[in-house]
């Protein structure tokens, strides 16, 4: 083998391991800086990774958001059924409110008043669609009797038609069976109130001379003593005047819907009180006997000093 | 003897039904569901005793039902007891004309008899007295006209009960001739 023969393969081979080390002590010269030759490379890799990244962090995201949704499914379910709690409660505390608010205004009104009175629950209706009468439970064991008023904080409800030993009937004003004695606030005129349907009454034998006018306030004339003179029956809508007859009729709303009862009152003795000058007749429907504090409409001065009676 | 009792007690477990279900219309149906018209939960009885008894004992029993409903109404005993025999007696022309077995007739002619009940009613106080009625409440009869067959196939397992229990004698269909 001759000593010259050069095998130029392995030449290049020691060559290029050989400028291996220089090659990676040029490269580290300018670390910051990729030679032309690693461009690509880097290039390459900086999107591979890029991509992975981004890849990886879409996994992740989505990875967290179902985490997440199942966890704001729990979280909703318990809210919900957190809201339904408080509404529940909350409807629970307005209807207490409201009973509060009710039975307050009738405490009001029997304090104030010298009737006595005794309070009574509706617990029943007429059978008949077209028959308008209520019952209590309060009866004779009570003390109640024929024919004494029943009325609401608000006005007339009817009178006991029937007495059985712990309930009544209350035959309802609107009632066409229904009848009682009656006068217009305003101009004093006389008439007979009697039942028409469910929403009406009729004031009946009005003298037709009188002045009757849509918007007058029909009260209680007090003559039976059932009820006291001057209490709220309802207001006038309509007024018929026949061409001929002594009498003239008029269509009257009642104060009080039979229909939305819940308690009422019965008088037991109706101390001839009389509401002519506590209800006055500027003022709208209203509780002529509330103390100010509780009555919506301002009271009459009356009124008003008997509330304080009351609050003291 | 005996069947006379067992007679007298079928009539009284058919007034105590009418008790029971007119309290229930009155007072129940009044405080759960407040002044939505309720079923006349007591008319099956009149149809029941109208379809299957003598034309005598379907009067007594509408007598003893108008006796029994009244203290929930304020209609005087003979109106109501007039208004029940009138629909009664028509229930068994009804019956004379077309008639079939099973339960769909009973709460058919319940609903009918629901009905029936207030126009005669509205019609009577034309008739009777001087307070007719002004507006009668024709929505709340056609809900309870259509509320009441719902409740009638119950009832009238009921009512067959009753038969049973007294050994009553369910009357062949031509005993249901008026006279």
């Amino acid at each position: 083998m001759n000593f010259f023969t050069f095998d130029i393969r392995k030449i290049l081979i020691v060559l290029f391991i050989a400028a291996l080390p220089l090659l990676s002590i040029n490269m580290q010269r300018n670390p910051g800086e990729d030679p032309w030759y690693m461009k690509p490379i880097s290039g390459a890799a900086s999107v591979l990774e890029t991509s992975y990244a981004n890849f990886t962090g879409g996994v992740r995201g989505t990875t967290s958001t179902y985490l997440d949704l199942i966890g704001i499914k729990l979280k909703n379910s318990d809210l919900q059924k957190e809201n339904a709690e408080l509404r529940a409660k909350l409807a629970a505390l307005t209807e207490l409110k409201i009973k509060y608010d009710h039975l307050a205004k009738q405490l009001d009104f029997k304090q104030n008043s010298s009737m006595e009175l005794l309070a009574a629950k509706v617990i029943g209706r007429d059978l008949s669609p077209d028959h308008y009468s209520i019952r209590i439970n309060r009866g004779y064991q009570h003390g109640l009797k024929r024919l004494q008023g029943v009325i609401t904080v608000e006005g007339v409800v009817g009178y006991i038609f029937k007495i059985d030993r712990v309930s009544s009937q209350v035959l309802v004003l609107t009632d066409r069976l229904a009848s009682m004695d009656a006068i217009v606030q305003r101009t004093r005129a006389r008439g007979l109130v009697t039942g028409k349907n469910s929403s009406s009454c009729r004031l009946r034998y009005l003298e037709r001379a009188e002045d009757v006018s849509p918007g007058d306030m029909i009260v209680t004339s007090g003559l039976q003593g059932y009820f006291p003179k001057g209490f709220p029956i309802g207001r006038i809508t309509n007024v018929h005047k026949t061409p001929y007859g002594i009498s003239q009729e008029a269509d009257v709303v009642p104060i009080v819907s039979p229909a939305n009862l819940e308690e009422v009152f019965v008088i037991l003795n109706s101390g001839e009180e009389d509401f002519t000058e506590k209800f006055g007749q500027d003022e709208d429907f209203g509780p002529p006997l509330l103390s100010k504090q509780n009555a919506d409409s301002p009271a009459t001065p009356t009124s008003a000093k008997q509330g304080q009676e009351a609050s003291r | 003897m005996r069947e006379n009792l067992l007679l007298v007690s079928n009539f009284l477990l058919l007034g105590l039904a009418t008790l029971v279900l007119a309290t229930a219309q009155s007072a129940l149906w009044f405080q759960i569901f407040g002044g939505f018209p309720a079923p006349a939960f007591w008319i099956p009885v009149l149809v029941y005793a109208s379809l299957y008894r003598k034309f005598g004992q379907m009067a007594i029993l509408a007598f003893l039902m108008s006796l029994t409903l009244k203290p929930m109404t304020v209609m005087p005993v003979p109106f109501l007891f007039f208004m029940l025999f009138l629909v009664g007696s028509t229930l068994r022309l009804v019956k004379q004309r077309f008639y079939w077995v099973g339960h769909s007739y009973f709460m058919m002619i319940s609903g009918i008899a629901a009905l029936l009940f207030h126009v005669y009613h509205s019609l009577g106080t034309l008739i009777i007295g001087d307070s007719s009625l002004a507006s009668p409440e024709i929505s709340d009869w056609l809900v309870q006209a259509l509320l009441t067959p719902l409740v009638a196939p119950v009832l009238y397992e009921i009512f067959r009960w009753f038969d049973r229990a007294t050994e009553f004698e369910q009357p062949s269909e031509a005993s249901a001739n008026i006279i």
